[in-house]
């Protein structure tokens, strides 16, 4: 009974030192494989971490693969690890040891990868086309181990075979499923950062291109030695390229620029001297450029700051040119038009002094109207400037009153009938009938918008024209022709002006002349400041300003109304302009 | 001087005009006056003036075009360029087409533009 007891405290302690024994390195396996999964986990961090941060500089698969054969060897081991990377004319081969290999153990490595290179990619390479680089641990003549465990990843970036990831080792056994899991996930992620960065890319390079293609200033790139690998229509057009001309080469522009600027010059010496270079002005045909030429440098992956080529950009500059000769125009004009009065003054002052001329001389009278004519007129243009000047800063006030806008046509037609007599041209009035008693208006600045409107007409107009001032009503949405018809009121206007289409419910007035008429192109310039149109066809002795019709404009705009000319040369022009009612 | 001295005056401003030609009559020469270079012309051809005061910019005829036309005459009458430019290039443009005297009109008083006168016909 004693030793049954015994026995079955012995068998029970057994059973449970054995249990717990179990327990414990079942406990144990477990603590080890935890440590291992975090270990893993922390790698795949680190991993993550480091690609996402160095992949944001770098797009160079070659420096992601790095990273990640670097960090390797944290977690898997190797004698080995090494990458092949297929580029257009070689391979490159990277290997990086652990531990001391044999050069027969390299080439086994190599051989392996190529072949399997050559399935992924169905194609045959050839041993002479590998770059080998070989770094970490040196290699060594004995003993000549051979790769007893290989593992192969093929990197893949945007569904395309790029190169293969290997680990070899020299003992055997070594690469299981939980190692190829984890080399999988790294390269997959890899693969997956680089193919979606490649896209990115893909798509900028898309909108660059895009945007390069529409840009208005010439743009042409290229390489280290000249090769234009970008040019748009732009560039093509300002050097006198067909547009449509493909496969431009350095020399296409050499030819066409001819003399005027050495752009090869200009590249090498940008290129090589890392330099921005801005031309003066360039006239080629018949526009003016300057023309940038700046070195292109990588601020992606490789070498930071390496030169790749140049750029050169022709920005057509002729514009500015224009306006900027339209301003000295206009200011040589001005001092011209201020000086020459002032001057005669001057000089029929010093006559008069010198001769002591009184009252009775007889050259007494037209000296001192000369002198009173050219004050008057260099007042008049003060004025002028001085309008403009209020017109332009929006200063000028509009005191609106409701007013007889019949009242002040008629008034400012018997002021300017004395001239138009003069001049031997016939100044009428047609007005319509149902035009409103009172409309709200600046009687003042009107006067002067028709003032400035008769009197350009009187100096374009030639003996026996005739000039009318017309006013009409014009209801939204009817047609203008019909109601001038219906008015009695023969206007001129054929070609419609968008201006004069939707308009709303306003009083159109309009100064019409036979006169000489006003081409196009000069109609287009007739209410710029800058913009002095002269004809010498003209009979014009008096040369205005321009003034008038820009302070006209600015007076009309300022009671939101709208001015505008129609004319054909030769046949006369309408200057015409709304009143709100 | 023994014979009186004709002075062509081309101005298209009438009191610069009115002046000098009153200042030149003041002092016994002869003034014909021309408002432009065709006005000019014709009474360049029709009187062979000894001297002529030309401006630059008129409506019509300016003095470029109206040197261009006694060029093509071969004319050796003396010309004073007269003008009140700030546009240099036209001025340089008008003594490009032959060996002219330049005045500045605001410059110059009336006596100044006589003393110039004579200096060009004692040549």
């Amino acid at each position: 009974m004693e030793s049954l007891i015994i026995t079955i405290l012995v068998v029970f302690i057994v059973i449970v030192s054995s249990f717990s024994y179990w327990q414990n390195r079942r406990l144990k396996n477990e603590a080890i494989e935890q440590a291992k999964e975090t270990q893993r986990r922390m790698y795949e961090l680190a991993i993550q971490k480091e690609l996402g941060e160095r992949i944001g500089y770098s797009f160079d698969v070659q420096k992601i693969i790095d990273i990640i054969t670097g960090s390797l060897s944290q977690f898997i081991e190797y004698s080995a690890v090494s990458y092949m990377l297929v580029e257009p004319e070689n391979i490159v081969f990277k290997v990086h040891l652990e531990k001391s290999v044999s050069r027969k153990f390299v080439n086994d490595i190599r051989d392996r990868m190529l072949k399997s290179l050559a399935a992924l990619l169905d194609r045959q390479f050839k041993i002479k086309q590998v770059k080998e680089t070989l770094s970490g641990a040196i290699l060594v003549e004995e003993p000549e181990e051979p790769v007893s465990s290989f593992f192969n990843i093929p990197l893949v970036i945007g569904e395309k075979v790029v190169g293969v990831l290997t680990v070899a080792h020299i003992l055997a056994g070594l690469y299981k499923e939980e190692e190829m899991t984890i080399l999988y996930k790294i390269t997959k992620q890899a693969s997956n950062a680089v193919t979606s960065l490649q896209k990115v890319v893909e798509t900028e390079q898309k909108k660059l291109n895009a945007m390069v293609e529409s840009m208005s200033e010439g743009v042409v790139m290229t390489d280290k030695d000249y090769r234009i690998v970008v040019v748009n229509p732009a560039a093509k057009r300002a050097v006198g390229l067909d547009t449509n001309k493909e496969d431009l080469t350095i020399f296409d522009f050499i030819d066409n620029l001819d003399s005027k600027f050495d752009i090869k010059g200009r590249l090498e010496e940008s290129v090589k001297l890392d330099k921005n270079l801005i031309s003066e002005e360039v006239l080629i045909g018949d526009r003016f450029f300057q023309i940038y030429v700046s070195p292109v440098k990588s601020s992606l992956g490789m070498e930071e700051n390496e030169i790749l080529g140049g750029v050169i950009i022709f920005h057509d500059i002729t514009h500015e040119k224009e306006l900027e000769k339209m301003r000295q125009d206009f200011t040589s004009m001005m001092v011209h038009e201020l000086r020459s009065p002032l001057d005669g003054i001057k000089k029929m002052s010093e006559l008069i002094k010198g001769k002591k001329l009184t009252k009775s001389d007889e050259k007494y009278a037209e000296y001192t109207s000369l002198v009173y004519n050219d004050s008057s007129r260099m007042l008049e243009l003060v004025k002028s400037l001085l309008d403009v000047a209020k017109l332009e800063s929006g200063k000028i006030e509009i005191i609106k009153k409701p007013s007889s806008l019949k009242e002040l046509i008629n008034d400012r037609v018997k002021f300017y009938s004395s001239s138009a007599k003069d001049a031997k041209v016939i100044l009428e009035t047609q007005l319509a009938k149902d035009l409103p008693e009172q409309i709200n208006f600046d009687p003042t600045k009107i006067s002067q918008v028709l003032n400035n409107l008769i009197s350009n007409s009187l100096k374009f107009t030639n003996m026996g024209g005739k000039i009318t001032v017309q006013a009409f009503l014009h209801k939204k949405g009817e047609e203008i022709d019909k109601e001038v018809t219906k008015a009695q009121i023969k206007w001129q206007v054929k070609n419609y002006d968008q201006k004069l289409l939707n308009l709303p419910t306003v009083v159109i007035v309009g100064v019409t002349d036979n006169g000489l008429g006003i081409s196009l192109e000069n109609i287009k310039e007739l209410f710029n400041k800058f913009k002095q149109f002269h004809d010498s066809k003209s009979k014009i002795e008096n040369r205005g300003t321009g003034l008038g019709l820009v302070i006209a404009k600015g007076i009309v705009e300022a009671h939101n109304g709208i001015i505008g000319v129609a004319s054909s040369e030769g046949e006369g022009s309408t200057f015409y302009f709304t009143l709100n009612v | 001087m023994n014979k009186s001295i004709k002075v062509l005056i081309v101005e298209d401003e009438l009191s610069i005009l009115t002046a000098i030609s009153g200042k030149i009559q003041e002092i016994g020469w002869q003034s014909l006056e021309a408002k432009n270079g065709e006005e000019g012309l014709k009474l360049y051809i029709a009187e062979k003036p000894d001297v002529i005061l030309l401006d630059i910019i008129m409506p019509v005829m300016d003095g470029i075009a109206m040197l261009k036309e006694l060029k093509k005459l071969k004319s050796k009458t003396p010309v004073l360029i007269f003008s009140n430019l700030s546009d240099q290039s036209k001025v340089a443009e008008a003594l490009e087409l032959g060996s002219f005297n330049y005045m500045i009109k605001a410059d110059n008083s009336l006596d100044d533009i006589v003393a110039q006168i004579k200096v060009m016909l004692h040549k």
